[in-house]
């Protein structure tokens, strides 16, 4: 019963994929439906959509605002370079 | 370069190696060099193909069942322990600007395996599409959601136990 569910419904493992393939890509017609379906129906997957697209969020923001900007320091760098010039030669 | 590297590689030691190994193959290589092209074009192209490099033999080791404990193998419905409650975000915009919460995502994003980080931060890098990430990477887009998931499936769990649950 429950494997012929899950051919039409997805099975959560699938409709969580379905969700990170929606933000990544989108989705055709029928994986739409499939996950629309599946979280009609089932909490927990409405729920991991609901942390997923907030977690992106957070790595977005996080990002934009600088979060990730390395900034190296010039003694950093010169040891870099020594390293390097030392090993070419 | 270094620093481009570094906000590619995860590790920092990894990412200078890379630069170096980078210099090296551009002194060895110097005479396949062509005028035409500028010399920092080329040595980042350099750079481009050992990051690619480092990042697909990186995968080759990572490869593991996919289930990763998350779901039940004989449903592939969730174990009852991972259910976590609606989170308490209450004013979205301000959550995300709080300096302590992106502290406790970047620390969560820290214990990830490098390649997964590397997924999941390629696609806000530099408004590079799918393919082309995958691309750079040396793996399929199926491959690539899998990776973002199971990435998303740590991150959720490391934020609810980290910040949520606190």
């Amino acid at each position: 019963m429950r494997k012929s569910l899950h051919s039409i419904f997805l099975s959560c493992l699938k409709a969580s994929l379905l969700v990170e393939k929606q933000q990544v890509s989108g989705l055709n017609i029928s994986e739409a439906l499939q996950l629309k379906a599946h979280l009609m129906m089932c909490k927990r997957c409405t729920e991991y959509k609901l942390q997923s697209v907030f977690i992106s969020k957070g790595i977005k923001t996080k990002m934009e605002s600088g979060g990730f900007n390395i900034q190296i320091s010039n003694v950093e760098l010169d040891k870099v370079q020594t390293k390097i010039l030392s090993n070419l030669f | 370069m270094l620093q481009w590297a570094r906000s590619r590689v995860p590790q920092k030691e990894i990412a200078e190696d890379l630069v170096q190994d980078t210099f090296i193959v551009a002194f060895e290589k110097i005479d396949t060099f062509q005028e035409r092209s500028q010399i920092k074009t080329w040595l980042f192209s350099i750079l481009k193909n050992k990051i690619s490099d480092y990042f697909r033999a990186s995968f080759k080791m990572e490869t593991r069942p996919l289930n990763d404990n998350f779901f039940l193998a004989e449903s592939d419905s969730w174990k009852k322990n991972e259910f976590y409650h609606s989170w308490d975000i209450g004013d979205e915009g301000q959550l995300l600007d709080n300096v302590e919460f992106k502290a406790v995502l970047e620390e969560c994003q820290q214990k990830l395996p490098g390649s997964w980080n590397h997924a999941v931060v390629l696609k806000y890098f530099s408004e590079k599409d799918a393919n082309e990430i995958c691309k750079e990477m040396g793996i399929t887009t199926t491959n690539y959601w899998q990776l973002i998931h199971r990435a998303k499936l740590q991150l959720r769990k490391c934020l609810d136990i980290n910040w949520f649950k606190k």
